[in-house]
């Protein structure tokens, strides 16, 4: 076998072994060790072993990731998305679809104290979906909402999916936070316009609630949520000033969600022992596969793959937009059977040295996968956030009854991508005024 | 021996603490270092380094046995959905097996890794002074090693129900 044989054998076999239910991490890993030691010995594959791991872990930028865990967490476990949500439902319940209105918005505002798409869809699901059922809303509109505006968790900063793209690609964190915001805000506002239409269209969806809340109702909800606005204000003021690293952002962020919890009463032990368990099985569990996901990117580096498709690339595409078509194909199907995070860093190794070979941004390529990863989290049969609010709903609402209520969303994310990839300035408007 | 027995969570559990610990010493050194910087133009020496190498390496490193009792490892669930308990157990042990057999390779050269730089006192240098690095580069094989136990309880357990010795249970 070549070289390049073995590494598209080792591709091979790391879908099986994933399909096969082996961890996504240990699959990597097995899979990336064995290439190497198939290419270069195994003392060469063990020497790998060795340095990869931990000079991956420590790295200043990934400490970013677990402080947006914990701010996440803490914002979760002390009560702020239930106040979220209680203030979107009495500002935007008088609307057609208005609980799922304020659901999707109070999804966008939770994303910017979170990090995690599934933590946000998670967060909310518990809160706003039996809300919905009790008043009569549709099912697949209810589940679907909360599972399609969960999403947003991995576009509005902070995001972790940004914070692992940034240090793979070798691109501004920082940028690639701003730069998902207007994508991020923009998704909800396509998500929220269309069921509004279809619930005045159809008001049955999600019939407008029947009581009229008092302006002092209103206000007094504003006053529980103010702290998490100025917070995100905050952050991401720091982070497009440059005042703060991402890594300084998130610790900021996550030591004020202890302080506000603290003075709001909420800060109890077990919410903090949840909140420090959650931020770190979940930061353990990413760093695992991503670690998996280096060894990947060293051993396709020794068989000579990321060559062999920059080649590839710089013979047929002389288009852009034909890659951006076959990426945007691969993260389809890819998304369908992977996770977010090991779609994100297995198909990084692969698609990055071809955008740079086209001299494409690879900042706004960056909001583009986190697009594709967002949509991948809703497709069947392995659409996480689906199954996140199948947990949460239990027997109650059927899975395809969820899988059909976020069809309507994934039609939205058509035009989404469609408008992300037609005018780049989407993402690119922002980061470009940092500088 | 069962994955849930006191021997084996009792050490997952102060590992997990030890690195939630760790957690928060980044919390609180990066508010500290900043708010030096901004208010007395003094930012704490040897925050990053400190950051990276110590606490970073305890995130990452010493939870795992916590993570894979949890069933937290991010698996595909594509062609397992339909198997009956018994063979979805029979696939965890196979699978058990091969992440095993890794793990051990891999607390095998991590300690190799942990001596050498024990030996030579291995440094790193910040901006005006040297810090210790070679103790952290034993919480690796000490976080693996762990797990590595776990996956062997976990393996022997899922093969005892794949062959009618035990009930499927949920562990977590």
């Amino acid at each position: 076998m070549t070289e390049l044989e073995i590494g598209f054998a080792g591709l091979g076999a790391l879908l099986v072994l994933i399909a096969l239910r082996v961890p996504v991490g240990f699959a990597l890993m097995i899979v990336s060790m064995f290439g190497v030691a198939a290419l270069k010995g195994w003392s060469v594959a063990g020497g790998m072993l060795r340095t990869e791991p931990f000079d991956f872990a420590a790295h200043w930028s990934f400490s970013a990731i677990p402080m947006f865990l914990l701010m996440g967490s803490v914002a979760h476990h002390s009560g702020i998305s239930t106040a979220l949500f209680r203030a979107a439902r009495l500002w935007l319940g008088g609307l057609p679809g208005g609980l799922a209105v304020a659901a999707n918005f109070a999804c966008a505002g939770f994303s910017a104290a979170s990090g995690s798409s599934t933590a946000t869809a998670a967060a909310l699901g518990r809160i706003s979906v039996p809300e919905m059922v009790k008043a009569g809303y549709d099912p697949g509109l209810a589940t679907g909402t909360v599972a399609s505006a969960g999403t947003l968790g991995a576009m509005i900063p902070p995001s972790i999916a940004f914070v692992l793209y940034g240090i793979f690609a070798e691109v501004s964190i920082s940028k690639l936070f701003i730069a998902g915001v207007l994508p991020g805000i923009m998704t909800a506002l396509i998500y929220a316009t269309m069921i509004i239409v279809r619930c005045r269209i159809n008001p049955s969806l999600g019939p407008p609630e029947a009581v009229k809340p008092s302006r002092a109702e209103k206000y007094e909800a504003l006053g529980e949520v103010w702290p998490l606005l100025v917070l995100i204000l905050t952050i991401i003021g720091g982070l497009y000033g440059g005042v703060f690293t991402p890594t300084e952002a998130g610790a900021f962020g996550a030591f004020m969600s202890f302080v506000v919890a603290f003075f709001q009463g909420r800060l109890t032990i077990t919410v903090f022992r949840d909140s420090l368990f959650e931020a770190l099985s979940g930061t353990a569990r990413i760093f695992w596969v991503a670690i998996g996901a280096v060894l990947l990117t060293r051993f396709l580096a020794m068989t000579g793959a990321e060559v062999f498709l920059r080649d590839m690339v710089g013979s047929w595409a002389a288009d852009p937009i034909l890659l951006v078509l076959a990426a945007s194909i691969i993260y389809i199907i890819l998304g369908m059977f992977l996770d977010p995070l090991g779609l994100l860093l297995i198909t990084l190794p692969l698609l990055l040295p071809m955008f740079e070979a086209l001299d494409l941004d690879l900042i706004w390529f960056g909001v583009l996968v986190v697009k594709y990863i967002e949509i991948g989290l809703l497709t069947p049969p392995v659409g996480l956030n689906v199954y996140v609010i199948k947990s949460v709903v239990g027997n109650d609402i059927s899975l395809e009854t969820i899988f059909k209520g976020v069809t309507w969303f994934l039609v939205c994310e058509v035009v989404v991508v469609l408008l992300l990839v037609g005018f780049p300035q989407i993402s690119l408007y922002l980061p470009g005024l940092m500088n | 021996m069962r994955p849930d027995h006191r021997s084996i969570q009792i050490p997952t559990n102060f590992f997990s603490w030890v690195a939630g610990a760790a957690i928060l010493a980044i919390m609180f050194q990066v508010v500290a270092d900043v708010a030096m910087r901004q208010i007395f133009a003094q930012p704490i020496d040897g925050t990053t380094e400190i950051v990276s190498f110590y606490y970073m390496v305890a995130v990452t490193f010493l939870p795992l046995s916590y993570v894979s009792h949890h069933e937290g490892h991010i698996f595909v669930e594509l062609f397992s959905r339909g198997l009956r308990p018994r063979g979805l157990a029979f696939l965890e042990g196979v699978v058990g097996i091969m992440c095993f057999v890794f793990v051990i390779w891999f607390v095998r050269e991590t300690w190799y890794a942990a001596l050498i730089s024990y030996e030579n006192n291995e440094m790193w240098e910040t901006s005006d002074d040297l810090i210790t690095i070679w103790p952290n580069r034993f919480l690796l094989p000490f976080g693996m090693g762990l797990m590595a136990i776990y996956l062997l309880i976990r393996l022997i357990d899922d093969f005892m129900v794949a062959f009618g010795r035990r009930p499927p249970v949920h562990w977590e």
